[in-house]
């Protein structure tokens, strides 16, 4: 007589067996933990946005885009904020692009000790931003500077770094580059490391030059590697917080505000949140198109 | 013939689920739903009952001196012991980061059960604040009426939100050596002196006098609100709605803070917070800054900057006067008792035994005479009569205002203070010196903005 099986076994057994269940089964609990912590807080960013809410204060207004309104039209930190976004994010990129890819072009050559200075060219980007970043602030300091202490010892007087003119931005975008070329680094060695050799070896049969051999072949076939790194890097830096409230917090006179830092002292120190959300939100229109721009590119390639 | 569900469609419908998630329920209020007291629905207060004992979180700032801290920790411990299973944990933050805890503790309506507030804070956080008139009563039932300046900031549309804790009082520290060089051993008295001679000292020695016109909640509050009140500048009326800024003595105030910055100021002070100039004065390159007493008193032998010889050169003078008034804004301190705190009647017998003239004493003489109580009560504690320069920040306690005066404390005030609306008029003067009319007329707008809401 054949044994019964239970039901409910086999039904189990039924859903571990056939792909597309047990698929959406195992992508559950990540879409749970995607729904409660970032759809969730992102939706509900949305609504704080078209309303008149601060901290503190039990009842608020749907104001609907009024505070888009108000900060486009009349808020003269935040139209400089803007600015300031896309001036950091540009400019840093550009930088960590080119320094990035001269790093894993030198470290892509076989040499002595190359482990250990692929290990040590790492460190900026390993190290937890705030500590790197509050050493910076000392190099930096009106009082101890270490690099006006330097440069005073042959006679030259240092700028004031975070609080005259154009220095406290380019300070900021000092740091943010020394933070992250690596990034740039290590996944342009990566990709270098996958071009077929023989590519470069026939190249060289036909007598092309090494910068040839790396214009035309490392440089393109390492293409969609330098799109998506860009991409990334773009997204991180547009949202860059911890950099610019450690060394300047926004100042002087809000002039090195970016989105998000405007959007936490308005928000979070000054309890205006509707302001403060619609002000971290105006970030998300722009990175779409950015993002829609270079996934366009990628599939060009 | 039934359409398989696509895996594309699944994640499309799981991401409308989500959204509609979030026109439902918060999680505080299921929270709420499911009996958890939140500050939207606090438990009811309870009546003192130390019964089965407890825990009582206290967040407050890093005291500039540490020893301070320490007796404070140890007074609380003391309390403890008196109620058999309690436990007092003192929560000791960053200066600077203590508002934005308090603000992410009243947006999750949890966290530390007494918060130290600071200024007008009462009035941005009033919905998180259980009401203490009665411990107020008790406490100026013993010790006195609290000052104005003090009383003011913590009582919220007629209900005592907070229990003054402290001043921090400001005094001028100068180098009497540098300032004798200009015939001034006991500094100046007033805001045409401090330029004229403190441009000597600069021009003869090339050491500055510093001030922070940063966003420092301490510092830069404190020297350029008093300097525009000194100047008859105001931010609104005494109907705490009306701006007032743009007005002659506003722009007297500017001028006279542009001219300070381009002869005797150190130019760095764009980026200061309120370390920056105790750090300068300790390195010797300033010959006066406006400050609590910590700078001198971390010179004292014992402390961490214990430096006899900066020590001797040192002393204090009183904020100086202007043409229209002499007056300041000490940095002030009141304890709020939060609506998620398990046992608000425990929390107020703890503030008001550490309110006790020998207890607060005991904390008074452990910072060294860097506090102030919030009346005269303690005005004859013998640190003062112990270091005549000390005792010049108790004694400049009485010329504090409020940030909103002449008009009463409000939320827009404390909009204003936490936005530093008044310090960035300072600073954008200093930066563009041509465009003072234009700066004044940019921040009466931003002032109208602020104060068009309901306070």
């Amino acid at each position: 007589m054949a044994l019964s099986v239970p039901r409910s076994t086999r039904l189990t057994e039924g859903l571990l067996n056939r792909e597309r269940p047990l698929g959406y089964l195992l992508l559950t609990p990540a879409l749970v933990v995607l729904a409660i912590f970032l759809a969730y807080p992102f939706a509900f960013g949305i609504w704080l946005s078209l309303t008149d809410a601060s901290i503190g204060s039990d009842q608020y207004n749907f104001v609907g885009l009024q505070q888009y309104q108000y900060l486009f039209t009349k808020d003269h930190i935040f139209q400089r904020t803007l600015l300031n976004t896309f001036e950091y994010t540009f400019v840093t990129v550009i930088f960590k692009f080119i320094l990035g890819l001269l790093m894993a072009a030198v470290l892509n050559v076989v040499y002595r000790l190359n482990q250990f200075v692929r290990a040590a060219m790492l460190l900026p980007y390993i190290v937890p931003t705030v500590l790197s970043t509050l050493a910076w602030q000392w190099m930096f300091d009106p009082t101890y500077s270490v690099f006006n202490w330097t440069l005073a010892l042959v006679g030259i007087h240092g700028p004031n770094w975070l609080s005259t003119g154009h220095w406290p931005m380019i300070s900021l975008m000092l740091v943010n580059i020394w933070r992250g070329t690596p990034f740039f680094g290590v996944l342009l060695l990566a990709a270098m490391q996958t071009v077929p050799q023989d590519l470069y070896e026939a190249a060289a049969v036909d007598g092309a030059s090494a910068f040839q051999r790396w214009l035309h072949i490392t440089v393109p076939t390492i293409q969609p590697v330098i799109l998506i790194t860009t991409l990334l890097s773009i997204i991180l830096t547009f949202a860059d917080f911890q950099i610019i409230w450690i060394l300047t917090h926004g100042g002087p006179v809000n002039e090195t505000h970016v989105l998000a830092t405007y959007a936490f002292q308005t928000g979070i120190q000054g309890t205006e949140l509707g302001t403060g959300a619609a002000i971290s939100l105006v970030l998300f229109p722009l990175l779409c198109i950015t993002v829609a721009a270079v996934l366009w590119l990628l599939r060009k390639e | 013939m039934k359409r398989k569900t696509r895996r594309r469609d699944f994640l499309k419908k799981t991401v409308w689920a989500s959204a509609a998630l979030a026109g439902g329920p918060t999680l505080m209020e299921l929270i709420e739903a499911c009996g958890g007291g939140t500050a939207n629905n606090p438990q009811p207060e309870a009546t003192v009952n130390f019964a089965g004992g407890g825990e009582i979180h206290i967040m407050q700032w890093t005291h500039f001196i540490p020893e301070a801290d320490t007796k404070f920790k140890e007074l609380t411990s003391r309390w403890a012991s008196q109620h058999s299973g309690w436990k007092v944990v003192v929560d000791i933050v960053a200066s600077n980061d203590l508002q934005t805890k308090t603000s992410a503790a009243v947006l999750a309506n949890a966290g530390p059960d007494i918060i130290q507030m600071e200024y007008n804070w009462p009035w941005l956080y009033e919905n998180a604040c259980v009401d203490v008139t009665d411990v107020v009563n008790r406490v100026e039932k013993k010790v006195g009426k609290f000052y104005d300046s003090i009383a003011n900031q913590a009582i919220v549309k007629g209900k005592w939100l907070a229990v003054p804790w402290a001043y921090t009082p400001n005094g001028w520290l100068f180098r009497k050596d540098l300032w004798s060089q200009v015939g001034k051993p006991n500094f100046v008295d007033n805001h045409d002196d401090l330029l004229k001679y403190g441009t000597q000292i600069k021009q003869a020695t090339k050491i500055p006098v510093g001030e922070a016109l940063g966003h420092a909640y301490g510092d830069a509050t404190t020297m350029w609100y008093s300097t525009m009140w000194n100047y008859g500048g105001q931010e609104v009326q005494k109907d705490g709605k009306t701006v007032a800024i743009n007005s002659k003595e506003t722009q007297a105030a500017l001028e006279w803070a542009v001219q300070m910055w381009q002869q005797a100021l150190d130019q760095t002070g764009l980026a200061w917070d309120d370390s920056s100039n105790n750090k300068a004065y300790a390195a010797g390159t300033l010959s006066a800054t406006l400050n609590g007493a910590s700078i001198y008193i971390n010179f004292e032998p014992g402390h961490s900057l214990a430096n006899p010889d900066m020590l001797s050169k040192t002393s204090a003078a009183v904020p100086i006067k202007g043409p229209k008034a002499q007056s300041t804004i000490h940095l002030s301190f009141a304890h709020a008792v939060m609506k998620w705190a398990k046992n608000p009647g425990a929390c107020k017998d703890l503030i008001e035994y550490l309110m006790q003239k020998d207890v607060w004493g005991e904390w008074l003489q452990a910072g060294g005479g860097y506090n102030s109580y919030p009346n005269g009560a303690m005005d004859d504690a013998p640190v003062w009569a112990k270091d005549p320069v000390i005792k010049q920040f108790n004694d400049s306690v009485k010329l504090a205002r409020w940030p909103g005066w002449p008009g009463p404390p409000s939320k827009n005030s404390s909009k204003v203070q936490t936005s530093y609306v008044i310090v960035d008029m300072f600073a954008k003067a200093v930066q563009s010196p041509n465009d003072i009319k234009k700066i004044l007329s940019d921040t009466e707008g931003q002032l109208n903005g602020i104060y068009g809401a309901p306070a």
